[in-house]
């Protein structure tokens, strides 16, 4: 078990384009392994980016069934390399925080519907569809990729907020 | 009737917009638009009020009844009434606290035509690790010379940014 340092912004490695996994190794899947305790050990965590560990590859780990709530019909612990969007249709409007932005939250508009595929630590190709929060999970973990925060995604002034009070466990994405 | 602009500011305490709005209402004036918020420990108001009131008159009015809440009161007379510009975009920034961000980007703005309607700042993130973060709604017909005067200016200042226009879907 390794929980790492989640880095926070303004840590460049946060806004840049995170490069290719490619191959799997050893080193990839320890990655892996990080991204997974460090996001069971974040109170409230539901997601976790490989540049919110200060590395800049294109690989998250995500569960929203530790939510207090889980959504219906998540996939539980899904960690995904050099993942891609396939799909996203429907769009809604909700609240997000993100540990490298601490306490902060604020209104993104994001699809309810998306495909991603991606390759698994074992290597296989997987292809999650992802509805509601999920989704929502995804595609928050998939800007992380791509050096983009909530605050690039706010779309009016009304959509930033300062947060009310501390997260419990799985109240909110990270 | 004519239209005044008044603010009031002040230590926050409750009853202050009360105070204020119950001045007007005795005195026949008509709220037509108005702005009121918590700035750190400051409740400030701007407003716009139709009146047969002469300005001084209401701010003395206004000074009386609010003495004991301390607010620092002004009014004035606008210059004839019209609808305000429609914001076209959004402009969102954030960085490393320092100086001059405001100012260096609203000069960016200005410097190319464009109309702040709306904007608001923030310093958000740890406490040991301050962001500055600023949400700007503007109006602009020159969107490009916009995304350039933008990117010149929070590049100097080294901040990050996104310009987007208003209603853009963003998924």
């Amino acid at each position: 078990m390794t929980v790492k340092r989640v880095v926070t912004y303004p840590a460049r490695v946060l806004k840049g384009l995170a490069g290719p996994v490619g191959e799997i190794g050893p080193r990839e899947r320890q990655l892996a392994q990080d991204l997974v305790d460090t996001m069971y050990d974040s109170p409230g965590c539901v997601g976790l980016a490989a540049p919110q560990l200060g590395v800049a590859s294109r690989a998250f780990a995500l569960d929203v069934s530790v939510m207090r709530k889980p959504p219906p019909g998540n996939h539980g612990l899904v960690v995904l390399f050099d993942p891609e969007l396939v799909l996203a249709t429907g769009s809604e409007l909700a609240r997000e925080g993100c540990m490298s932005v601490p306490d902060f939250t604020c209104d993104v508009r994001r699809a309810t519907e998306v495909v991603v595929r991606g390759t698994t630590p074992d290597g296989e190709v997987r292809v999650v569809e992802a509805g509601g929060f999920e989704a929502r999970a995804f595609q928050h973990e998939l800007d992380h990729l791509d050096g983009l925060l909530v605050l690039d995604r706010v779309a009016a002034r009304s959509d930033v907020f300062p947060r009310k009070r501390r997260a419990s466990k799985g109240e909110h994405l990270k | 009737m004519h239209e005044l602009a008044v603010t009031a500011i002040g230590t926050d305490r409750p009853g202050i917009v009360a105070a204020v709005t119950r001045v007007l209402q005795e005195r026949g004036g008509n709220l037509e638009d108005s702005a009121m918020t918590i700035l750190g420990g400051q409740f400030a108001i701007v407003l716009l009020v139709a009146t047969e009131d002469a300005p001084e008159d209401l701010r003395a009015a206004l000074q009386a009844a609010t003495d004991e809440l301390g607010l620092t009161v002004s009014v004035c007379r606008t210059e004839g009434v019209g609808r305000g510009a429609e914001a076209t975009h959004l402009l969102s920034v954030y960085g490393a606290d320092k100086p001059g961000i405001v100012a260096g980007v609203t000069g960016a703005l200005a410097d190319v035509g464009a109309n702040v309607v709306d904007l608001e700042t923030q310093v958000i993130g740890a406490a040991e690790q301050p962001v500055y973060a600023m949400v700007i709604e503007f109006a602009t017909d020159d969107p490009d010379g916009v995304a350039r005067a933008v990117a010149t200016a929070c590049e100097q200042l080294g901040v990050d940014h996104t310009l987007r226009t208003i209603d853009a879907e963003t998924y």
